[in-house]
């Protein structure tokens, strides 16, 4: 049976070597696709598989709501609830407190920087990371103890069987001496907890202020639990627990205040879930968006699905060729079971062919692809396979012509056609609009003039003798025309929020955002004024104090300019109404003087908070320095601004980026998306191509003989090329159709997620069909022209 | 004259063989004749018969036909003349097995620029004059053979062409289906049309009018039929 299932593939294949390669093209290909992105796929979800009973290990996160702007969520939490977290909850097995330091450690003349984790002894009950060598019991048990990573000791050591050796440890500026009591063991598989060092917290840490208070952000703490029902009976009660331990007066700055519930909240989630679920956590671990990963593993069965359906009908095609080698063989006795294992076992041989191409495309378990091309082969051999051993002898035989299956498989063929272009053009349109959004994302008006700006990072001093000189530094660096100190810049990571009052029938408090400027900060962004005017230091009032002498300046009025969001939020009829009154900000009385554009820091997905600009000569928070430059090249420029500001700030080196750098992490996904969905539909398309080229060349085959008979009855060229092309394009501008609206709709309920977006025009689709029907066109106008141009007295002699 | 042809020649040249498949044809048909072609296997009728058609185009020689200059007409051009001029009956029926018998038909007339219920009354009344029409909406392979050739009789009548040419229309049909269709192409002459038939059997060429022999590519002898 083997030797006949490769003889009959060896004759295919001088034969008719276009149909062979094909098939074992389009399959190669579709399992290649598919086996790289399933490994890839299982790589994002067995994040910390390899943490023993990782599901039950919970790490708390905190949430923070402002009103008026979203609720944030951080992976710090207040340590000072640690102690509560075993009294209130006695489902909990242990806790651990872990909290990341940069660590210098040192072997004699060998040393290294290390993120090193601070934690509980009782770190190991509850994460398991395996050790090398050491107990995990008793390992964090000695103030001095420290467990190295195993990277970590071999860079220090040479070896990592070093328990007991002593290393000397420099941790902001405080050294002292440790013992190596453990060395983890190299991880097997992908984790988010792989520090290269863990040591007790020493003892005087968590006497210092930040952990004895709420609100502060500490560090981790994670916990582990027996069962999904501890889970859920604690996540539920960690509203009571905020209010039991959170609550205090108005003015306890160790507390939440009365109703600390309103402000801050807890929540879980467990280390098989932080890799999907801290996108959107402050100070996460390194996430991958989970749609993401899943459009990925749909991409991965589709482009098997499609390179199966390809297979069937080249084969169904096909068969029609070789129904005779049927009659002949059913004539000779053999039986229908016979021959449909033949076909199936050449289905599968020649997947297998194919499989051999995925496996030079991409390296892989030889049993899982064997998995993959058995299953495969079946999937595309045993319809065919049923079609072919059904046909009977003597209709076949006595038949002048080959026989093309009857209308039922013609329509079968064209069904597949329809099904692979369906999802051709479903991607093509989702990758269309994926990347115009994503194009637009990074053109779209920002509200300031984005080119020509450098920014620095932010400056760690409140010296207001240094801010000043940095400001004139980079005032008189060549090529700069102008430049500015400011709290917001581009991907904002700094925010001051303050509520204010309308004076006027709304009398409810708006939460605002602050941004204090100094400098020529018109010049350089480049704000557009839609009312009154910007600030001039000759007005008294336009130099309002520093943020903390702000408040202690009661009855004072300070000028400031709003923007347009924070105009209507206000309650304002129009920028101009708004010029001239008075807001109330707690004892302080605002005046606006001017209504500016929203100007976009934030990504597009998101919100522009209502914003309020100062102007002030004192000192800034945190500022960044941001210039406008001109007539010089971006990286000189770059160099210039930076020997401009090493003599300032010598211990705090920066580098200048450009506006469209710093908010580049916005675009990111988007722009994955896109390449992602550009792949997919390439590769789709070029496999559904593949079938379509495939069926085109049979039907050539199979038609020759009616062309000749249509040109005898006086079918021009022309007549002929137009008919092919239609049967070929009809169910490919099907596909389009089925395909536009479901596509549609997704990228409709896509685009809704952001707030600036573009919008779907019929265009979207005019594009795609257009581009598709072309692409099947050129994939078709080969044989077709061959077909149509046929001399017909030696067309009609084809059988 | 209808028909003219003068030095007509077809060579098919393979790889490293020519065959000559006709010598330097002369010969006129008149209109409203009805030529039965006889010889031997492979000696040029069905070449003959296809340059006839304008199907095939002969390597050398002229055709006129009425007034037209068929050799010097392009693609486009003879695809024209065949569906206003011509009607074709094959060996092997040449129905499209995808199309009802009705819609093979109609096949003969979609090419011209026809309203529907006129090409429509067109097929059902060819179908009459072959006596197919209980057939109408078969597949030509749920007929005889007999039956498909009537059809594709039907087929070469339903544009009225002014010339139809046959090649061997009985060939592979009984003797009784064979007399029908000569039946029907006699009558087809009697109303007017002019014919070209080819035939392996004496008794049918008998029927014709004129009677034409060929040998090795060769046009040998012409005679009239006293009918
Ligand atoms: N496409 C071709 N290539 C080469 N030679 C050809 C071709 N078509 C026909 N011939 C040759 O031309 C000659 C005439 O062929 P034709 O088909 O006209 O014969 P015929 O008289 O119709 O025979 P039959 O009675 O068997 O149908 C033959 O020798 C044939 O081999
Ligand atoms: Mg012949």
């Amino acid at each position: 049976m083997l030797f006949t299932i490769l003889r009959s593939i060896l004759r295919q294949a001088r034969r008719q070597p276009l149909y062979l390669a094909l098939n074992v093209l389009g399959l190669g290909l579709g399992m290649a696709v598919c086996l790289v992105l399933t490994l890839q796929v299982r790589y994002e979800y067995s994040f910390n598989a390899t943490i023993p009973d990782a599901a039950h290990v919970l790490r708390l996160d905190s949430h923070l709501m402002f009103p008026g702007s979203a609720p944030q969520e951080y992976a710090d939490v207040p340590f000072i609830a640690f102690p509560f977290l075993r009294t209130d909850f006695p489902q909990i097995v242990d806790t651990t407190r872990y909290e990341t330091e940069d660590y210098q450690l040192h072997n004699g003349d060998r040393s290294i920087s290390a993120d090193a984790a601070m934690v509980d002894p009782s770190f190991f009950n509850v994460i398991a990371l395996p050790l090398e060598h050491g107990d995990p019991r008793s390992a964090l048990s000695r103030p001095d103890a420290i467990v190295l990573s195993a990277d970590t000791a071999q860079a220090l050591f040479g070896t990592t069987d070093v328990l007991g050796r002593t290393l000397t440890t420099d941790h902001e500026g405080h050294r002292s001496s440790q013992t190596v009591t453990g060395v983890l063991a190299r991880a097997s598989g992908p984790v988010t907890i792989a520090p290269d060092a863990l040591t007790p917290f020493p003892s005087d840490e968590m006497q210092k202020p930040q952990f004895t208070r709420w609100g502060s952000s500490s560090g981790n703490i994670f916990l582990h639990l027996r069962s999904e029902a501890d889970r859920t009976a604690i996540a539920r009660n960690l509203t009571r627990f905020v209010i039991d331990h959170a609550s205090g007066t108005a003015n306890d700055d160790s507390s939440e205040g009365v109703h600390p519930e309103r402000r801050f909240a807890l929540s879980l989630v467990s280390l098989r879930e932080t890799h999907f679920n801290d996108l959107h956590v402050v100070g996460g671990d390194d996430a991958t968006d989970r749609s993401v990963v899943n459009i990925l593993a749909l991409i991965g069965a589709l482009a098997l699905l499609l390179a199966v359906l390809n297979a069937i009908n080249l084969a169904t095609a096909r068969s029609g060729l070789r129904a005779r080698e049927v009659a002949i063989r059913k004539t000779l006795g053999a039986t229908r079971k016979a021959l449909f294992v033949q076909f199936v076992g050449e289905a599968i041989a020649s997947t297998a062919i194919g499989g051999a191409l995925a496996l030079a495309l991409c390296e892989i378990a030889l049993p899982f692809l064997l998995c993959v091309v058995l299953l495969t082969g079946l999937a595309c051999g045993i319809y065919p396979a049923l079609v072919l051993s059904s046909y009977q002898p003597a209709h076949v035989l006595a038949a002048t012509r080959m026989p093309s299956g009857g209308r039922g498989a013609t329509r079968l063929r064209n069904g597949l056609v329809i099904v692979q272009f369906a999802f051709a053009v479903a991607f093509a349109i989702c990758t269309l609009v994926v990347n115009r959004q994503a194009h637009f994302m990074q053109s779209q008006d920002l509200g300031f003039a984005r080119d020509g700006i450098l920014i620095s990072s932010d400056i760690m001093t409140s010296d207001i003798a240094k801010q000043r000189a940095i400001l004139e530094a980079l005032r008189h660096t060549p090529g700069v025309v102008s430049a500015s100190l400011s709290e917001l810049t581009p991907n904002i990571d700094n925010r001051h929020r303050f509520n204010v009052t309308p004076v006027g029938p709304h009398r409810e408090d708006i939460h605002v955002l602050g941004d204090t400027v100094v400098g020529d900060y018109a010049t350089t962004y480049r704000p557009r004024m839609l009312a009154g005017r910007w600030f001039d230091n000759s007005h008294g009032e336009d130099d309002s104090p520093g943020d903390d002498a702000f408040h202690k300046s009661p009855g004072k009025t300070w000028n400031v300019v709003l923007n347009r969001t924070a105009v209507s939020r206000l309650g304002f009829a129009s920028p101009e109404s708004a010029i001239g009154t008075p807001l109330k900000s707690g004892p302080v009385t605002l005046r606006v003087i001017g209504v500016m554009e929203d100007m976009r820091f934030v990504s597009a997905r998101d919100d522009v908070s209502p914003q309020i600009t100062f102007n002030s000569t004192a000192a800034l928070d945190y500022p960044h320095a941001s210039v406008r430059f001109s007539g010089v090249p971006e990286n000189i420029m770059k160099t210039r601004l930076k020997s401009a500001w090493d003599p300032v700030f010598p211990d705090d080196p920066t580098s200048f980026r450009t506006v469209q750098d710093r908010m580049s992490t916005f675009y990111i996904t988007e722009q994955r998306r896109g390449w992602l969905f550009s792949i997919a539909s390439g590769i789709a398309i070029f496999i559904a191509c593949l079938g379509l080229y495939g069926l085109a060349s049979f039907t050539a085959l199979r038609r020759t003989h009616e062309v000749g008979i249509r040109k005898a009855l006086g079918a021009t060229t022309h007549n002929v090329l137009t008919l092919m092309l239609g049967d070929f394009l009809r169910p490919v501008l099907l596909a389009c159709i089925m395909a536009a609206f479901p596509a549609l709709f997704v990228m409709r309920s896509w685009l809704s997620g952001f707030h600036q977006r573009i919008a779907l025009s019929w265009l979207d689709f005019a594009v795609v069909v257009l581009v598709t029907l072309l692409i099947a066109a050129l994939t078709v106008l080969g044989q077709t022209l061959r077909l149509a141009r046929a001399e017909p007295a030696r067309a009609l002699r084809a059988e | 004259m209808l028909i003219e042809l003068s030095h007509i020649q077809r060579l098919y040249r393979s790889d490293e063989v020519e065959t000559t498949a006709l010598h330097d044809i002369e010969l006129q048909i008149e209109k409203g004749e009805f030529v039965a072609i006889m010889g031997p296997s492979g000696c040029g009728k069905s070449t003959l018969l296809n340059i006839l058609g304008t199907i095939d185009r002969p390597t050398g020689g002229s055709y006129r036909f009425g007034e037209h200059e068929l050799t010097a007409m392009n693609e486009a051009e003879l695809a024209k003349f065949r569906r206003e001029h011509l009607g074709y009956v094959f060996q092997s029926f040449n129905l499209i097995d995808e199309l009802t018998i009705e819609e093979n038909i109609e096949l003969a007339l979609i090419y011209r620029n026809m309203p529907k219920a006129e090409r429509q009354s067109r097929v059902s009344h060819a179908m009459d004059h072959v006596g197919i029409a209980h057939r109408a909406r078969h597949y030509p392979s749920q007929l005889s053979g007999g039956q498909q050739q009537r059809a594709a009789i039907a087929r070469a009548i339903v544009g009225e062409p002014s010339l139809i040419l046959a090649d061997e229309p009985t060939g592979n049909l009984d003797t009784e289906n064979g007399a029908q269709v000569m039946d029907i192409l006699q009558r087809l002459n009697d109303e007017g049309a002019t014919i070209i038939m080819v035939t392996h059997s004496p008794s049918h060429a008998d029927l014709a009018r004129r009677r034409i022999d060929m040998l090795d590519g060769q046009v040998v002898v012409s005679v009239r039929n006293a009918i």
